[in-house]
């Protein structure tokens, strides 16, 4: 893999003509230092703004798209906050469409037993929990082969604010319809929306428990006070969706938090038919609520439907509320340098009705300044990979593998927070060594998905082009990966495929 | 809460130079010398259910919080594997939980363990718990076991190891490596060394040096841990669950490399809002198989081991209206150690006046207080490493 030194153009050109792997000779003691490159002068600020606004915006650029950047900025920015289309063919291979209730009929809860269902069942056929395993994929994919947008990553940060977990049970049915309703769907209205939504999904009901939280019994007393009730979803809607842990409220507020709540519910499944599992809807239940008058965070409300509502409304807009928005849109796009001026200025867009569209316009001012960058998560530096290789998923197994090793599989996250965005929170040595394996196994083809290698990692003249595309993929190197790649400047296709992996497992490319 | 990361990389030792890896594998060869003490902290992601665990269950109180969800008395008339299995005393486990009572000379059980003040919030608890506090306010930023690794004497930079892929708050901020039982880089030995090129120490790294060291660090690790594991012997009696393959693997590790002295191991979910029967019943399984065969494991590496188990906090006395129970308060430890005196310390009250709020099991020893024994008592650490002398708990002989 190791040239002695600059190889002449014409051998070179020979070696690529006859596709002959050049021998491993020693490798040299004395460093080589690279010629002027031949190739037409870059605009290194314009490329360098654009790799910057792709970082941080979107999953990654697939190959050709920095350029396109650079060209036209504004452009891309423009389309940042709107939803790409799919791309066609994936609604083919992905059977994750449709209402709850088609879903629950394609993927019914038990394997199917009866003949007809197996006569008329596909061999992708299969229950929640292969429903559960698509959804994941999906997620991958589309993230892979879309067009990688804002818009789709903050899809993602809204669905880990109000995290469901897809692996409890009933809940896969809901979920497509859940990011699709209630996150998407509100991306550009008001938090307040969001949260209603969240809290009146299926999803959501079933996930923190409250389709199951009923009143407890007016005359019961002490260790039978609370019987009935679950407190979960109250808990949470009031620590992690809206004002955080420190903002003062007692365990009086989370349990008349709950008593307002109790009612909300879901319409039972029927008890026959194709689908009855996603047969289900937002239902109060009178008979199940506690309409006694109580005080929540030192306001009065009485009972009843309308008053949940006001609450929840109340708590989206709180002033806290926007703070910790805000925070979190400025630590996954704003970089790693906590600036505070910056989220104040966040918080401060959102205004007094918690407008999301707006604080993402402002998000898209505060992203061209320099900053210093942030480290990016297990499924960012996953996806950005195979997008950097211009990928095609042709088996999402291994990737669903390699992310579920790296403790980040869309929807799998058990706990109510969600999974966390700070780069430190990754960034262990395990961790890394796992990345690496995935750079490697991505470029030499055991991560399931296929690309261009001509396209991805060209022959190159000299050491001075091997930098170029380095520097065109990277950013400006560090010495110690510049040093790795340029001894791997042969260009049979073993080494053309090691100096991608060590391009893509470099320390450079974890950044975002 | 989280720092930034430059606030990060200020405190955490970055030079780890190169170890005498060969030299380390070859001292695993004498036989056992003291050594260097070891804890490993198995942290119950979730907060378990303390009531439904280790209780006493023919308590009168105790039957009147638990019509369901309760233990059944060793002696009641029941099929057996539904029964409690007697600790010692009053006091019965769980019937998973027999395994653990091969060791029972070893084992003590704690009650009423947990946060001086009532927090019943998962990130919170384990936070706060993580970071030795008594509340959610006025945290240190470093973990507990990263303030006991800096007490350590004649530490290696694998003193510290957590099992997984991310520190966990108990390490926040430590010089400490993570790992997984994945033995091998892919892509064999000309990837490996390719790797180590790239992350080899270098001049004018800039931005990214923190990251390279990082990625070293694993390096260095993984060949390392690789080669102990390999020349452990490959120990009977683990389950196959996560639990068990991470102390089996730790199991090596301690008996390969007596420079490891922290580990942490994470279990979960014991969260058990609903039907909690069927999931509590999982874990308890899971826990007695695989702290068992650790314990056995071990062999003559025992002396040097002890095992302490954390949680969150525990869960309400009552059930609730999901056939599980909520977010409580008092919990219990399980600690593994040879020289353990007593098989059961403390003495929690199940009468409803006795109860927080009316809810909770009360917490009568502080957490702070076990941990800062074993510390001083087992790690040889002074006093001052945790914040000063703390109230004595019984644990230790």
């Amino acid at each position: 893999m190791r040239v002695r030194s600059l190889v002449s153009a014409g051998l070179l050109l020979a070696l690529i003509a006859c596709g002959s792997p050049t021998p491993r000779p020693a490798p040299d003691p004395a460093p080589v230092t690279p010629t002027t490159p031949t190739s037409e002068p870059s605009e290194p600020d314009a490329r360098e703004h654009a790799r910057r606004l792709v970082r941080r915006l979107t999953w990654g650029a697939r190959p050709g798209e920095l350029d396109r950047v650079a060209a036209d900025p504004e452009a891309f920015l423009r389309v940042q906050l709107t939803p790409a289309p799919l791309p066609d063919d994936i609604r083919t291979r992905f059977d994750v469409f449709g209402t709850p209730v088609g879903l629950a009929t394609r993927y019914p809860r038990t394997p199917p037993r009866q003949a007809a269902m197996m006569e008329a069942a596909s061999d992708t056929v299969g229950d929640d929990r292969d429903l559960a395993r698509r959804l994941q994929e999906f997620a991958i994919v589309r993230a892979i082969e879309g067009e990688g947008r804002l818009h789709d990553l903050l899809v993602d940060l809204y669905f880990n604010h109000l995290n469901v977990f897809v692996g409890k049970r009933g809940i896969p049915y809901f979920l497509p319809d859940y990011e699709r309703s209630v996150i998407a769907a509100n991306l550009d209205g008001t938090y307040d929306r969001m949260v209603l939504g969240s809290a009146r999904h299926p999803a959501m009901l079933l996930y923190l428990d409250n389709a199951n939280s009923v009143a407890p019994r007016p005359d019961a007393r002490g260790a039978r006070a609370n019987r009935g009730l679950n407190e979960n979803y109250a808990r949470e809607l009031l620590e992690l969706h809206t004002l955080g842990v420190d903002a003062g409220y007692t365990q009086d507020d989370v349990e008349a938090t709950a008593r307002l709540l109790t009612g909300w519910n879901l319409s039972a499944a029927p008890r026959e038919g194709e689908g009855r599992e996603g047969d289900r809807r937002f239902l109060f239940r009178e008979r199940q609520h506690d309409d006694a008058p109580r005080v929540i965070l030192g306001e009065r409300y009485t009972g009843g439907e309308a008053e949940g509502t006001r609450l929840l409304t109340r708590l989206a807009t709180d002033p806290r509320t926007r703070q910790r928005l805000a925070s979190r849109i400025a630590l996954r796009f704003l970089g790693e340098d906590e600036d505070a001026a910056a989220r104040d200025r966040l918080a401060e867009s959102l205004g007094t009705r918690a407008d999301l569209a707006a604080m993402h316009r402002a998000l898209l001012t505060e992203v061209r300044a320099d900053r210093t960058p942030g480290f990016k998560t297990p499924f960012d530096f996953v996806v950005s990979a195979a997008r950097a290789v211009g990928g095609h998923v042709t088996n999402p197994r291994p990737l669903r593998q390699a992310l579920t090793r790296l403790r980040m599989l869309p929807y799998q996250q058990p706990l109510p927070t969600g999974y966390a965005f700070e780069g430190a929170v990754w960034r262990s040595s395990g961790a890394m060594v796992e990345r690496m394996q995935v750079a490697w196994s991505l470029t030499h083809g055991t991560l399931g998905v296929s690309f261009d290698l001509d396209l991805a990692a060209p022959p190159v003249a000299d050491q001075a082009t091997l930098v170029a595309w380095a520097e065109a993929l990277l950013g400006p190197l560090s010495h110690t990966t510049r040093a790795t790649l340029m001894e791997l400047d042969a260009n049979d296709e073993a080494t053309r495929r090691d100096r991608l992996a060590i391009a893509l497992a470099s320390p450079e490319f974890m950044e975002r | 809460m989280p720092t930034s990361r430059r606030q990060f990389l200020r405190t955490a030792a970055i030079t780890v130079g190169s170890l005498p890896f060969a030299q380390i594998g070859a001292r695993a060869q004498a036989p056992v010398r003291p050594g260097r003490p070891v804890l490993v902290t198995v942290f119950l992601r979730g907060a378990m259910d303390s009531l439904g665990v280790v209780a006493r269950p023919a308590d009168r109180d105790y039957q009147r919080l638990r019509p369901s969800l309760g233990l059944v008395p060793p002696d009641a008339s029941a099929p057996e594997n539904t029964r409690s299995v007697l600790l010692e005393g009053a006091y019965a486990l769980h019937p998973n939980l027999t395994p653990l009572l091969t060791h029972r000379d070893s084992l003590t059980a704690l009650v009423g363990t947990g946060l001086p003040r009532p927090l019943r919030s998962h990130f919170d608890a384990q936070l706060v718990m993580e970071r030795f506090g008594a509340r959610a306010s006025e945290l240190r930023e470093d973990g507990w076991l990263t303030r006991v690794a800096a007490g350590l004497p004649d530490r290696s930079p694998t003193a510290a190891v957590a099992i997984g892929t991310a520190l966990p708050h108990s390490l926040a901020r430590a010089d400490a490596v993570t790992y997984t039982d994945r033995r091998r880089v892919r892509g064999g030995r000309d990837a490996e060394a390719l790797f180590r090129q790239l992350y080899a120490e270098g001049r004018d790294d800039g931005a990214q040096r923190d990251i390279r060291d990082t990625g070293r660090r694993g390096l260095e690790t993984l060949a390392h841990f690789r080669a102990l594991a390999a020349a452990a012997d490959r120990e009977s009696g683990f389950g196959n669950d996560p639990l068990s393959r991470a102390l089996r693997t730790v199991s090596s590790l301690i008996r390969g490399d007596d420079t490891v002295q922290l580990v942490n191991v994470d279990h979960g979910s014991w969260d058990t809002h609903r039907n909690q029967r069927g999931m509590l019943g999982q874990r308890t399984r899971e826990l007695g198989t695989a702290l068992s065969a650790f314990w056995q494991s071990l062999g003559r590496h025992r002396e040097r081991v002890v095992l302490a188990t954390l949680t969150e906090f525990g869960r309400t006395a009552a059930p609730n209206g999901t056939a599980g129970t909520d977010h409580g308060w008092g919990s219990a430890m399980f600690v593994l150690g040879t020289r353990t005196e007593r098989r059961v310390l403390g003495a929690p009250a199940y009468g409803a006046s006795d109860l927080e709020a009316g809810r909770d099991l009360r917490v009568t020893i502080d957490y702070r207080d076990v941990l800062a024994e074993i510390a001083t008592a087992h790690l040889g650490l002074p006093a001052q490493a945790l914040g000063g002398p703390r109230e004595r708990v019984g644990l230790f002989a």
